[in-house]
């Protein structure tokens, strides 16, 4: 059984939380952290009857936590009122495909053409909408089926091992991209693997899963805690699956103690890309053989919420500062507003978008030619709300290796 | 000059239900008392509807009284009573043979128990000790004290009782050996009064002792000091007593959305300028971690102390204050001046016994030949549905609740000023959900318990109960005050300045923990940030 | 190729607060990479950071240079303060009251009696924070008792609210910086008001965002000084200051990392090491060459005592009265328990003095 959280006794009320929340300044309605987390919390314990469709509207992006002086677990003690949270019949049905985007991506790229088609058809699309209050307005990213490998796949392996975890976005939507992480990591002087695991769980827990993320949380666990005590260390390329393996699997797995300690170990030893490599140029071991710039790359860097999240600083930004030729600005501008799955829900599709529209006119103020960010999903959204081109930093920083450095 | 039968001296919980009593008994009745409503003991203490299960091994009468007092007032007043129901933990420290003791005492007397054994305790309440040995059930319950107050008084105003607070009684008036009226003093408007009557019922509690002197009369009461800390969230469902002798620090009771830890007995001069020491608090800390664990992380709210005024019959006069018995003595001073009758000792579980067994007397004396029926008559008239439904159109849900567990049948007259004055649906008390249509109704003309002070809005509503003390709503329950046109802008000033000095005073001896921030935030926003505190003339 | 992505820094500032954020500013003036360590916004989320001067004496040294600092930092920011050591300015308060700094943000400072002679008190119908009848009756009172004439007359403007809200500064604030209409709208509620005096007072509402243009830009479309008061907790005013000052941090190239607290600060053998920041999976380890300690009254554990002691370079000292760190500053309500007046300004001079010591300039900050 997990333990009551106590954090809440340190609430001293002085509303930074709500100042920091994106779904407060775009949407005033919205109760806040303050409200959602320690108050109702005290209400909760008490036995009062507090749930409220305002739940589903957190984001989950942490920043209350990150605002709050006094250690308040603001969004685990919400999370844990959203998993108790009651939906409404379509949204529960929804939901339910949302908080499994593992099993989603295993149906869709069965036949990734076939899905692909048919989720760019309107009536398709207005089906959807109709029976499960998706939102026609945005397109669904399209599945692909390859694997994810290194091109140098079959040879020796050199260099310190590391255990890609790929995540849901880039197994099923976008394997290039695990391709190029590899090979930055090879590059680097690691030795790359391919975890062979299902989702993060951070969609479960969101949509209010409670018990599918603690499934998804024990199967990542089982699978990857042999590599991590062996000496291996797990790199992710994508925010939220990183915040998930160093926050949530300890969390979710309170109550059996082996578990618990694996997922402790786990997290100990989960870097995101750009922290690792950070730590390799801190060793002096990063690979800098950049090919000079033939013209300058104009570019705005997005922190996701999640990477935020995580307390390692802005590593992707200050090494992508460092590529000649790359002229790079930290937008610095808030939650993008699509939180995963969130921003496809049709009834929270407007203020999914109102909530990016402050990041949306700062890019547009900003004009870069591309916005770097290492979140699916935001990249989505910024593309969907500005039509400026989104790219992982992992590209950036891949493309700019000298053609020789690549082999 | 006013007119009565009967002046009641003291608005706790007995003084309440006399005034109760004698109008269902129409007789008519003024009470006076010099602070708010359950100023004194009543107000300070735990909070606990005894199951008689502290009694019963070292005065099993008292027991009895309780259990059944304790089903009278679960039915009569099932309102104030959150049937949180208790545990008497068999404790690794405490002395195994007590525990049988305790267990066939409780068979004796008929208190319904049930023994537990530790994993089905713990499985119950988690926090508890995990060395436990087992525990007991009990019928243990929280009650609300201001709320039992406030409908004894509300429910006798509506049979045409009357009431004054903030009003002090300076002198009985005396002629021939018999009582003819109270002379009294309007604390807050500085005015003076009189009441003519035939009665006067000392039910001052630990002022009884001065009272009596002011009809010449000697009634010695004990004035015993306990101190309780109310925790920020509730570590307990049920109420959590230690299966020993009755001692300090082993009582947990869960009140609203905070548990209430105590208390300790300390023999004191008298009832006012009380005062808490480091040591007692860390004394009861220590020894409430060794019921409750989890004591020694929480947030430490507010600390109160109140006095249990008990009454010394010449017999016992050197025992301590726990071996006095906490059994009730009525004292009829007939022989020295007719009219005037002492209520002394006793507990808030009990006052209603206590307050029909003072009727009686004074029907008796006057002449009034109808029984007591203070068991019977419901206190509060259920909520109209309609109401309720309507309710739950304007306000979250736990807005409701949270309203209507207060204010009950009042919730209509709140539910129509919001439906006038849609505004009036904000909640201004965050930590306690309070909306401004809760407090402008306690403020305002409609309710039968007017309140005189920002701290009266506090025990009608819980408004600044809550972790932040009233640091953010207090102030906006003054700004009501003013625009409602209760105060002027001056008298709302100083309202406000008292009103953060009571808070302050409760949050000052606490000198760990999260409150200390708390505390310091709050002064640092009213003496620094809005230079307020310190420049308010008096 | 330089590491900008390196975690050593130049120096590592803890706390952004007043102390600490005047620190950081100092450092990064003088050329040091600074990381900015910090949980929260300090006292700017509960006032306005105006800076009174009273209860520091008039003379200490670096005073005056700190406080000119101060001035010029926040006029970069685009929160310019204005006033001087020996200024005593009146700032009106939501409860009637007046706080005497000696320095105050532009959009404070035209508050004081002697600035305007007619007065619109303005009020938000259905605020429930702030009543513009009680204001103006009680700084009347006040300013009276204070000898000083000026007229207070209260008024009330009807805002829009979002659908399902109340009025509520939190919202009005985040409007203003969103959502042009609600400029315009708010503009035209106050013309007719700012037709009839010369000075409009209002609840703090101007943006969490906004810097000298935005808020100039009401003035001007106004044609009247205007006079933000502080809010009730999340002060709207003092949370515009505090996000103007980190932003101008950042663009100085300060590394700001918010929301790990600090787990451990690493001393050996007299010297300070670098610190432990409580982050998911690992703590994050910082290191720098010196560190500015100005986390606040309640963070005396960090250096293992509830309170201690300073020399006159800022060092904190041990209960023996031994130096606890050689390359360790302490500076603001770190320095004390209580919250005495002169807080201000005291956390701007030790900031400035900690500043300056850590980039190797001789600073004296203390009399004798």
């Amino acid at each position: 059984m997990r333990k009551d959280d106590i954090s809440l006794d340190n609430c001293l009320k002085c509303a930074d939380c709500n100042t920091a929340c994106p779904m407060v300044t775009a949407h005033p309605a919205y109760p806040g952290p303050k409200r959602l987390g320690p108050e109702l919390e005290r209400m909760r314990r008490e036995g009062i009857e507090c749930d409220t469709d305002w739940l589903e509207y957190c984001l989950g992006c942490h920043r209350c936590d990150l605002a709050c002086p006094s250690e308040v677990n603001v969004s685990e003690l919400i999370a844990r009122a959203k998993a108790l949270h009651k939906k409404t019949p379509v949204r529960k049905m929804r939901d339910w495909w949302f908080a499994r985007p593992g099993l989603l991506g295993k149906l869709m790229t069965i036949a990734p053409g076939i899905s692909n088609f048919a989720l760019g058809l309107h009536p398709v699309r207005g089906a959807m909408s109709a029976a499960m209050k998706i939102t026609p307005e945005r397109r669904f990213p399209s599945y692909k089926s390859s694997s994810i490998r290194t091109p140098a796949d079959g040879t020796a392996k050199q260099g310190e091992r590391v255990v890609f975890f790929p995540g849901c976005y880039i197994q099923y939507n976008d394997p290039e991209l695990g391709c190029h992480a590899l090979q930055l990591l090879q590059l680097n002087g690691f030795n790359p693997e391919v975890a062979s695991t299902g989702c993060c769980g951070v969609p479960s827990l969101a949509n209010g899963d409670a018990v599918e993320a603690r499934k998804r949380a024990e199967a990542n666990v089982n699978s990857m805690v042999e590599a991590v005590d062996a000496g291996a260390k797990i790199v992710t390329a994508c925010s939220s699956c990183g915040h998930m393996l160093k926050t949530g699997f300890a969390n979710l797995l309170e109550g059996d103690a082996e578990l618990e300690k694996k997922a402790e170990r786990i997290a100990a030893n989960t870097f995101d890309l750009g922290e690792l490599l950070v730590a390799q140029q801190d060793a002096g071991k990063l690979n800098t053989r950049f090919e000079p710039a033939a013209t300058k790359l104009k570019l705005a860097y997005h922190a996701p919420c999640h990477q935020k999240s995580q307390g390692m600083g802005r590593p992707w930004y200050n090494l992508l500062r460092q590529v000649p030729g790359v002229e790079i600005v930290d937008l610095n501008s808030g939650c993008c507003g699509m939180s995963g799955t969130f921003g496809f829900k049709e009834e929270k599709y407007p203020v999914s978008m109102k909530v990016g529209s402050e990041l949306f006119e700062s890019i547009r103020n900003n004009a870069p030619q591309a916005v770097v960010t290492e979140c699916a999903t935001c990249q989505m959204q910024i593309e969907h709300g500005t039509g400026v081109k989104a790219m992982h930093p992992v590209d950036v920083l891949l493309n700019a290796y000298k053609e020789s450095a690549r082999n | 000059m006013e007119k009565t039968q009967v002046v009641i001296i003291g608005g706790g919980a007995t003084g309440a239900g006399i005034l109760w009593d004698l109008a269902l008994r129409g007789i008519s009745a003024i009470l006076l008392e010099q602070g708010d409503l359950a100023n004194g003991a009543t107000g300070r203490c735990h909070g606990l509807l005894h199951s008689g299960g502290r009694y019963v091994v070292k005065d099993a009468e008292a027991a009895k009284e309780c259990v059944a007092e304790n089903r009278i007032i679960r039915h009569i007043a099932p309102h104030c009573v959150e049937d949180t129901g208790g545990l008497f933990v068999e404790c690794r420290q405490d002395d195994p043979k007590f525990f049988e003791q305790w267990f066939e005492a409780c068979k004796k007397i008929d208190l319904p128990t049930e023994r537990l054994s530790a994993d089905a305790a713990l499985a119950l309440e988690p926090n508890l000790p995990t060395d436990i040995l087992g525990a007991f059930t009990c019928p243990d319950a929280h009650i609300d004290v201001f709320l039992l107050t406030q409908s004894n008084i509300e429910s006798a105003v509506a049979r045409g009782a009357q009431f004054k607070t903030y009003c002090a009684v300076k002198g009985i008036d005396i002629e021939n050996g018999r009582v003819k009226g109270v002379r009294y003093l309007d604390t807050l408007t500085g005015e003076e009064g009189y009441i003519g009557c035939e009665i006067v019922i000392n039910a001052a509690g630990g002022w009884a002792q001065r009272v009596a002197e002011l009809a010449g009369v000697e009634v010695p009461v004990r004035c015993d000091k306990g101190t309780l800390l109310v925790l920020n969230h509730r570590l307990s469902k049920r109420v959590i007593n230690r299966c020993r002798k009755p001692g300090d620090a082993d009582i947990l009771v869960p009140s609203g959305p905070v548990c209430i830890l105590g208390t300790s007995s300390i023999t004191v001069p008298g009832p006012e300028g009380l005062t808490v020491s480091e040591e007692e608090i860390q004394h009861l800390m220590e020894l409430g971690t060794e019921l409750m664990p989890a004591l020694a992380e929480a947030r430490v709210l507010r600390i109160f102390c109140g006095v249990r005024p008990l009454y010394v019959p010449p017999s016992v006069s050197g025992a301590g204050g726990r071996e006095i018995s906490r059994g009730f003595a009525l004292l009829d001073h007939e022989a020295t001046v007719k009219g005037f009758v002492s209520i002394v000792g006793g507990k808030l579980t009990t006052y209603r016994m206590m307050a029909k067994a003072v009727c009686n007397l004074i029907a008796e004396k006057l002449g009034v030949n109808v029984p007591c029926t203070t068991h019977e008559v419901l206190l509060r008239p259920g909520n109209d549905a309609a109401s309720l439904r309507a309710a739950h159109a304007l306000l979250p849900l736990p807005v409701v609740e949270k309203t209507h567990r207060r204010q009950g049948s009042n919730l209509a007259k709140i539910v129509s000023a919001i439906q006038a004055r849609p505004e009036l649906a904000e909640v201004v008390c965050e930590c306690e959900l309070v909306t401004r249509a809760e407090l402008e109704f306690a403020l305002g003309t409609e309710t039968s318990l007017p309140a005189k002070t920002i701290s009266d809005v506090g025990r009608r509503t819980r408004l600044g109960f809550g972790p932040c003390q009233g640091t953010f709503c207090g102030f906006k329950a003054m700004l009501a005050g003013y625009q409602t046109g209760r105060w002027n802008a001056a008298e709302a000033s100083r309202q406000f300045e008292c009103y953060l000095d009571q808070r302050w005073k409760g949050q000052s001896w606490i000198h760990q923990g999260k409150q200390v921030e708390q505390l310091y935030l709050s002064h640092d926003l009213f003496g620094v940030a809005y230079n307020f505190h310190d420049q308010e003339g008096r | 190729m330089k590491n900008v992505a390196s975690n050593h820094f130049d120096v590592i500032v803890a706390g952004a607060g007043t102390a600490g954020i005047t620190g950081a500013a100092v450092a990064a003036s003088r050329g040091l990479r600074v990381a900015l360590v910090s949980t929260g916004p300090g006292s700017f989320v509960l006032g306005a950071g105006c800076v009174e001067v009273e209860g520091i004496d008039r003379n200490t040294p670096s005073l005056e240079d700190a406080i000119g600092f101060f001035r010029g930092f926040t006029e970069l920011a685009g929160c310019g303060f204005r006033g001087g050591l020996d200024e005593k300015r009146l700032v009106p308060t939501i409860l009637g009251s007046f706080q005497t700094v000696s320095l105050a943000p532009f959009y404070m400072w035209n508050g004081d009696p002697s600035a305007a002679s007619q007065v619109a008190v303005v009020g938000i119908r259905g605020l429930s924070t702030f009543d513009s009848n009680y204001a103006a009756e009680r700084l009347a009172y006040h300013a009276s008792k204070l000898d000083r004439g000026a007229k207070y007359t209260a008024y009330e403007i009807e805002l829009s609210v979002e659908e399902g809200t109340f009025p509520g500064t939190l919202q009005f604030g985040n409007r203003y910086d969103r959502d042009v209409h609600f400029r315009e709208e708010l503009r035209d509620a106050l013309k007719p008001i700012a037709a009839k005096a010369n000075a409009i007072l209002l609840p703090g509402i101007l943006g969490l965002k906004s810097g000298q243009i935005e808020i100039e830009w009401m003035e001007n479309q106004l044609g009247c000084l205007i006079c933000e008061m502080a809010t009730l907790p999340p002060s709207i005013p003092g949370m515009r200051l505090f996000n103007r000052l980190e932003a101008r941090l950042r663009k100085a190239g300060v590394e700001v990392f918010t929301g790990f607290p600090i787990q451990q600060v690493q001393i050996e053998n007299g010297h300070f090491k670098g610190v432990l920041l409580e982050a998911p999976a690992r703590p994050l380890h910082l290191s720098s060459e010196t560190l500015i300690l100005a986390t606040g009254p309640f963070s005396g554990r960090l250096l293992g005592a509830s309170s201690f002691g300073v020399n006159r370079d800022l060092h904190p000292l041990d209960s023996t009265g031994a130096v606890i760190a050689d390359n360790l500053y302490a500076a603001g309500a770190v320095l004390h328990n209580s919250t005495a007046r002169g807080g201000n300004a005291m956390a701007i001079l030790t900031g400035y003095a900690s500043g300056m010591l850590a980039a190797g300039v001789g600073v004296q900050y203390a009399q004798g």
